[in-house]
This record gives C-alpha cells, structure tokens and sequence, in this order.
C-alpha cells in the first residue's frame, strides 16, 4: 500500500479564435503552435506509457473552446496547411544546415515531429484530437474533466446566477457532447472560486473542483489536513486544493526545472532569427515574424551566447528532474504521513501548454515521471481525484475561500484599470439574455436561432482571455476588439429581437462566423432553468455513440 | 417678352429653391448623427451642453473639491477612476466620454507602428454604449482589502433631485459614495457597523474602493448630499472580501493533535505566503539537490528577453507564453 498519492492536473484551453473571414489570423497560430508542441506529445506520451504497460494516472481539463477548436473543420483544415508548410520548411532546412552537422541533426528532428505530428493527426485521430483525448480516457489513465462554456470568469459575473449557471450548464453540455459521459470533476476558470458556485455544480452532479493553495487552506473552518485531503463544501462538491510546493518546482523561475541551461531556448526561433528572404514564405504573408516552432539552441547559460541543443543531454536532463520531482514528493509524503492520519493527496495543476510549447522536454519529463511512478517504487501512487474521493469518501466540511490562482492569488488581474470597464457591459448584456430568455421561452424558427446567437456572443465576451490579455499587455487590441465586437452583436440582436426586425442575412452570418456551441439551447438563461444529470442513454444519443 | 422674363425668373428663383432645399437638406443629414449621439449620451450621463452653461465660477468650485479628493485618496485610494481629470476632459472633449473608454480607442486606432492583421480584419463596427439609461450601481469583490463599484444614475434621477432641490442641486451637491460595512446584519440603510464616504466627482463612473477588511461585507450608496441632507441616488448589490489568512474555527470532529497541526500550518503558511527558498525538515532544498548533481539552473524568462530583443522581436508574446510568464511571476 502507498503512503500517499500524487495527482497531476494539467489544464489545457485555449481562447476560441477563428477567422474564416480571413485566410491568416495571426492568433488561430496559438493552437496550431500547441497542437504541435503540447496536445500531440502529450497524446504521444500517454500511448508510449500504455505500451510500456505503465499503470499511470493523469487528469485534464480540456476546456470547451479547445474542445470546439478541434472538432472544427475549418481549423482542422488550416492545421493541416500550417503542418505542410512546416514540414516544407524543415526539408529546406535540411538541405540549408548541410555543412554544420550540429544544426543538421535538428532540422530532422524536427522534419520528424512535423511528419509524426502530421500522422497523428490525420491519421490516427482523424483530425480530431478529442478522439485522442477520449481514447486514453476510456482505458482509465486520463480523466477529463469538464469547465465552464468560453473560460469565464465566475466570480465576477455571480451578480447574476443565471449567467454563471449558463457557464456552468453549457460547459458539461458540451463535454457530454463530446465525450459521451457526465463530468465527475470541474475546473474552474482560472481556479476562481466564490462560495455559492459550488451549488450550481452540484446541480450539474459535479464532485469536485480545484482551487489554489489557499482557496482550501483559508476555508472556513480550518481543514484539518490543510490541502493534502479535500474538504467537502455545504454543497457537498469536494475542493481539493493546489500543493504549492510541487508546483513551484515546476513553475519558479528561480528553481524550476524549464530554465535548465540544457533545455531548448524558447526565444531563439528561425522565425526571428533568419532573413525575410529565406523565411518569408513561413512567417505571416504580411511579413510579420511568428516562432515558426524550429529552435536550434540551448539555455546555455545567463548571457546572450548560446550553443546549439542537443536532444540527448535535454532527455537525460528531463529524466533526472522526474527522479528529483518524485524524490522529492516521496519525502513530502513521508512527512506529511507522520502527521496524518489517512494517506496524503498532493495535488500538482499545470497549464498544459507549459509542458511542450514553453518546456518544450515537459512531456518527456511527465513521461519519466510516471515510468518512475510505476516501476521505481512503491511510496507515491498516481491517482485522479475522483479515485481519492472513491477511496476516502468521508471529509471534512469547510466553505473554501474566495480565491483564484492568478497573481497574488484573488480577482485583481482581471479587475484593475487596464479592464474594468468591461464588466458594466457583460453584466448588462447577461441581464438582458436573462430577460430574452424569459420573455421569448417559446421562441422558433428565427427568433430560435437569433436567441441562441445572442447566447454565444455573449459566452463569446466573458472569456477571461480577453481581461486577462488586456491586463498582461500582449495581444491588447484583439482581446479589446473581441470583447467590444461580441458585445456589439449581442446588443444588435438584443434591439433587433425587441423591435420585431431580425437581419435574417446578418445573423446567418453570424452563425457562420461564431459558430461555437452549435447545440446551444438559450433556454440555460431562463431564471427558473436549474441544471440536471443526464442519464447514460441520453447521453448517447447526444455524443452520437 | 413680359412674360418670358417673368419665366425666366421665376425659373432662376425655382432653382434656387431648390438647391436652398437641396443644402437644407444635405446639412441636416450631416448634423443628425452628432444629435442623435449627443441625446443619447445625455441619456445617463452630463451632456455637452448642460456643461457649457456651467458658470466659470461653478467650475472653478468643482476644482476645489477635486483637490479635496486628493487628501481623500491616501485613505481610499482612487484606482481606475479618472475623477480628477474629468473636468478638464469635458472641456477639451466636445463628446464627453469616459477618458478610460477613449484611451482605449486610442490603442484601437491603426497609428501603432507596427500595424498587426487583426486591426485590419476584425474592426469593431462602433463603441459600446456609454451607458444604459440605468439607475444602479454594482459592487464586485477584488481582494481581501479592495472592491470595485460601477454606477450608472439615469436622467430620471437627476430629474427628481433637480426638481426636489432646485434646479443647480445636481451640480452644487456633493457627490459621494457612502461605504457601509454591513458584517453580519441585515441592513436597512441605518444601522451599518461602520460607515464612511468618498467624495467623488459628479463625472464619475467607476471606483476602486479599499476597505481594507478581509472578510467583511460591504455595501455602498452612490449618493449626493444637498444642504447637509444625504440623498441615495442608488443602492448596491452587497459583497464580502475574501479571507487572507487560516481560519482560526476548528472543527472539533476534525481537528489534528495541537502539536501535528502547528507543523502542518507553520509548514503550509510558509509556502502560501511565497518564501522563496522553503526549506523543510523533510527535504532536500532544490536548489541544494541541483549544486549537488551539477546542473546550472536559469531563470526560463527572466533576464532573457533583453538579451535577444532585437529589431525584429516581436512586440508581443503569445497568450500561452504569457499565461505562464504571470504564472511564474506569481511564484517568485
């Protein structure tokens, strides 16, 4: 019997961009670059595991946005483009790095991640990576867990429950459609926790969710465990909350293991580094240079030199930080069983495009982490934290704290002076959903759809991609214009239903345009609308099983 | 010949007319969208024109009471407000809007040197509306020690004060917020445990309120005081500032021997209060590890961008890297 358990959570969402109206949008490269760089390694990882017969466990959110992305074919389409375009520029690449036999061996390293990515996708998913994702799931190594419909940021909407049940509602709708099954755990956005949310969840027959470290650790009452056992809520949706320590070995940038001098530079790319002449047909058509994913150098070290990557120290190097994670949550475990009387749960969440896309060896690391898991000892076991509640169903009742996991740990980096504006008109605009849905709850043919529309705009501007990036001053002027256009057209169909006068021409384009949720039912934003299990045959008549 | 010239001119005088007719027209069309702005930025908020029959001396006071924020902001600091830069803005800026909104219209403007795809592609056919012809006013929780309040005070308001105060009341008042800290009651506008108030410009729209009191309930009045009579304009919604810190209750089913529990939380409140380098009784430093196996260890952002920052970098980091950037800078 172990003495304790390890969850690795890792989060994987992606805002929803997509612009069939233009033929290169700079920002759909986001999941092109982590379809590549995270989803398929990660993918690749969990088959290399299941081969080599390791018994391991891993859970992930795969937010609804992301989740759309994949199954969409236009996106699908253009990842293909993007993908033969890159093998392109690898064979050049090849034949360019002829004479320096250093830069020469990762040309076909990455000639073969491109050509293997291109077989993964197209071949052994279908284009579809949720049939990747669904696949390990059903062998019971990866559970998935469900989050809210667009990544909204429930805390600062809960003025009006509706549009926080409406997140919540077509959240599980969509992982249902998706993945055939109700959703045992919930990941709120980042991490953002009010008390009252957990009531809506277990509406939906949500057990649990995460929080960060002192979301659990601040409940009220105080957990006895502190956040190595999950508390249950008044709801009784367990909180489990985030073990700080694994974390900052991943994440610090003073001790985590990514800035390792024999790990990949993230910021030398061909893409920049190259002339427009050689690398213009990669980069944007209007000469915009973008990380084209073809890096050719190590950290080496503090200063401006760098030396060229060599894949088998990177490996080597990520195989001994796996034994130096596990050694070190062995002692934790260790430790914290001299003062427990149950088993300890540490609970690890990550972004998942931090393994791959940032990392670019966090998959191999992950990889080394559960064969060492498996085969190296007995004191640690990985488990999902719905296996932990299977196996320790009593706990304790506390209300976890308001928090989230982002910047000094509450709401303020998605409400301060760069994006509080935009509050007023989400908590307007889902107001008058609310108001929509009550008075047209009979609504067909037209007006139907114009509602429904209005209900995608709307889940549309909540992202909290869009505070967030207005606050972290990166891609400021989409995220400003994505919330201000989704908003727009939500108020344009908010008038246009009122007076009776639908742009039938207009909303087809819409439609087409914003076309996330196509099963979307605004009935969710009906005040008297409470969420519902759904039974398994139902369930599979809507994923088409 | 009397006739034709009569023809003739009565034919000139016809079209004059009509070309009279023609610019009458035309020009009306021209003014009609900045009337119709302009009456519905009226709608809930000062118009232009009720501004320029401000009295100079009316302005001159309403400057006054803006530096008397300013001793106000050491207590309950101004965040995102622009109260006093208001006036001057409505001054210099014939359609009154939020210099918050307008800064950010500057941003969407396609003068940024490096012009990106998306400014071309994804153009935001107008403004949101300024506001909504709403009376309310709405409070959202930021941290332990801050909330944030939005209002809105529609024209019917400002008419019922105008006509029970005198017609200058809404300019001559003294606009506030009223903060009540309502913990553990059920208030009724009168018996708050502790109340103060942020005098604030009648151009306000937003504020960033510090309360400073984890774990408290508040609720704020947006509020005008006229003749040292006190007036709610509007009412909020009531929040409660999250916890900073472990819960002194202790569950007695579930509670740890003292010593045990002490251990954990000293151990625990270590890492959730960000020591850098937490050393514990059970584990080998990391960093002591990695001297041990010889592994030189860098920061995986910190120094490095100024050190490849060249021409040609991009001026922005993609969302995923920027997601983890904020990450790991909240780790440090």
């Amino acid at each position: 019997m172990p003495q304790g358990f390890l969850s690795i959570i890792l989060h994987a969402h992606l805002p929803y961009v997509r612009h069939p109206e233009h033929p290169d949008f700079l920002e759909e490269m986001w999941l092109y670059e982590a379809i590549t760089e995270t989803y398929i390694p990660l993918l690749d990882m969990f088959e290399d595991l299941v081969k080599d017969q390791v018994d391991f466990r891993i859970t992930m959110s795969l937010t609804p946005p992301l989740v759309s992305m994949f199954a969409d074919p236009l996106l699908q389409e253009r990842y293909v483009r993007h993908l033969e375009k890159l093998i392109e520029l690898a064979d050049k690449e090849i034949e360019r790095t002829k004479g320096q036999p250093e830069f020469h061996r990762l040309a076909w390293m990455y000639r073969n991640i491109f050509q293997r990515s291109h077989y993964v996708f197209c071949q052994q998913y279908n284009r579809n990576l949720v049939n990747g994702f669904k696949h390990f799931q059903d062998l019971g190594n990866l559970e998935i867990i469900a989050s809210a419909a667009t990544h909204g940021f429930l805390p600062l909407m809960s003025v009006n429950p509706q549009a926080v049940r409406a997140q919540i509602a077509v959240g599980v709708e969509n992982y249902q459609q998706h993945f055939g099954k109700n959703p045992k755990g919930f990941w709120l956005p980042e991490c953002a926790y009010t008390p009252g949310i957990d009531d809506i969840l277990k509406e939906f027959g949500i057990r649990y969710f995460l929080t960060d470290t002192h979301g659990v650790l601040y409940a009220n009452r105080r957990p006895k465990y502190g956040i190595f056992a999950p508390i249950y809520c008044p709801s009784g949706v367990a909180a489990f909350g985030r073990d700080a320590e694994s974390s900052k070995q991943v994440w610090s940038a003073e001790e985590g293991y990514p800035g390792d001098f024999n790990y990949r530079e993230f910021y030398r790319d061909i893409g920049f580094d190259l002339g427009l002449d050689y690398i213009g047909p990669y980069i944007h058509p209007d000469g915009i240079r973008v990380h084209t994913g073809l890096k050719y150098f190590r950290i080496t070290g503090k200063s401006n030199h760098k030396e060229p990557y060599v894949q088998e120290w990177a490996q080597e190097k990520a195989a001994s930080h796996a034994g130096n994670f596990l050694f070190n949550r062995e002692k934790q475990v260790e430790w914290l069983g001299s003062i427990m009387d149950r088993q300890p749960l540490i609970i690890s969440p990550y972004d998942a495009e931090l393994f791959g896309h940032w990392w670019f060896e966090g998959p191999q690391f992950l990889g080394f982490l559960f064969k060492k898991l498996h085969f190296d000892q007995d004191v640690i076991k990985p488990i999902t934290p719905s296996e932990y509640l299977n196996l320790y169903p009593c706990n304790q009742v506390a209300t976890p704290s308001q928090s989230s996991w982002g910047n000094k740990g509450y709401n303020e980096v998605w409400l301060e002076s760069s994006n509080d504006w935009i509050y007023r008109h989400l908590h307007k605009a889902a107001e008058r959903m609310v108001e929509l849905a009550d008075k047209y709850y009979q609504a067909s043919g037209i007006y139907e759809r114009a509602l429904n529309q209005a209900a995608r705009e709307l889940l549309l501007a909540q992202s909290s991609d869009w505070a967030f990036i207005m606050k972290t001053d990166t891609a400021v002027n989409y995220a400003i214009q994505r919330t201000k256009n989704h908003l727009l057209n939500f108020n344009r169909i908010y008038d246009e239903i009122v007076s009776n006068q639908i742009d039938v021409g207009w909303l087809n384009s819409l439609e087409e345009k914003n076309n996330i949720f196509s099963n979307i039912n605004y009935q969710v934003y009906r005040k008297e609308y409470r969420g519902s299990t759904k039974t398994s045959a139902s369930l599979s008549l809507a994923s088409g099983l | 010949m009397e006739t034709v010239t009569l023809l003739i001119l009565g034919l000139a005088l016809g079209i004059i007319g009509v070309i009279y007719l023609i610019r009458l027209v035309t020009s009306s069309a021209q003014n009609k969208p900045f009337m119709v702005r302009e009456k519905r930025e009226s709608d809930g908020y000062e118009s232009t024109d009720s501004l320029n029959e401000f009295p100079l001396t009316m302005v001159d006071k309403n400057r006054h009471s803006n530096s008397k924020l300013v001793s106000h902001q050491s207590d309950f600091e101004v965040g995102g407000d622009f109260g006093l830069n208001d006036l001057d803005y409505l001054l210099n800026n014939p359609h009154n809007e939020n210099p918050q909104i307008m800064a950010i219209n500057k941003l969407a403007e396609p003068e940024v040197p490096k012009p990106l795809i998306h400014q071309q592609s994804i153009q935001h056919q107008s403004e949101l509306p300024e506001g909504y012809g709403d009376n309310l006013i709405t409070l959202l929780v930021r941290d332990p020690e801050w909330i944030f309040a939005y209002w809105e005070i529609n024209q019917s308001k400002i008419q019922e004060i105008r006509q029970n105060f005198g017609s200058w009341a809404w300019e001559e008042g003294q606009h506030v917020l009223r903060v009540y800290d309502t913990t553990d009651l059920i208030f009724n506008g009168y018996n708050a445990n502790h109340q103060f108030d942020i005098q604030i410009s009648l151009f306000s729209k937003q504020w960033h309120v510090q309360v400073g009191q984890p774990n408290r309930t508040y609720c704020i009045d947006r509020g005008i005081i006229i003749h040292n009579q006190y007036v709610v304009l509007a009412r909020s919604n009531y929040v409660t500032t999250p916890s900073n810190c472990v819960s002194n209750l202790i569950d007695e089913q579930w509670m740890l021997l003292n010593e045990y529990d002490r251990k954990l939380y000293r151990h625990l409140e270590q890492l959730a209060f960000g020591v850098s380098s937490p050393q514990f009784a059970y584990s080998i430093s990391l960093a002591e590890e990695l001297a041990n196996l010889g592994l030189g260890v860098s920061s995986p952002l910190n120094p490095r961008p100024t050190q490849i920052v060249d021409a040609e970098y991009p001026p922005v980091t993609s969302l995923i890297e920027s997601r983890i950037q904020s990450e790991i800078i909240k780790l440090v």
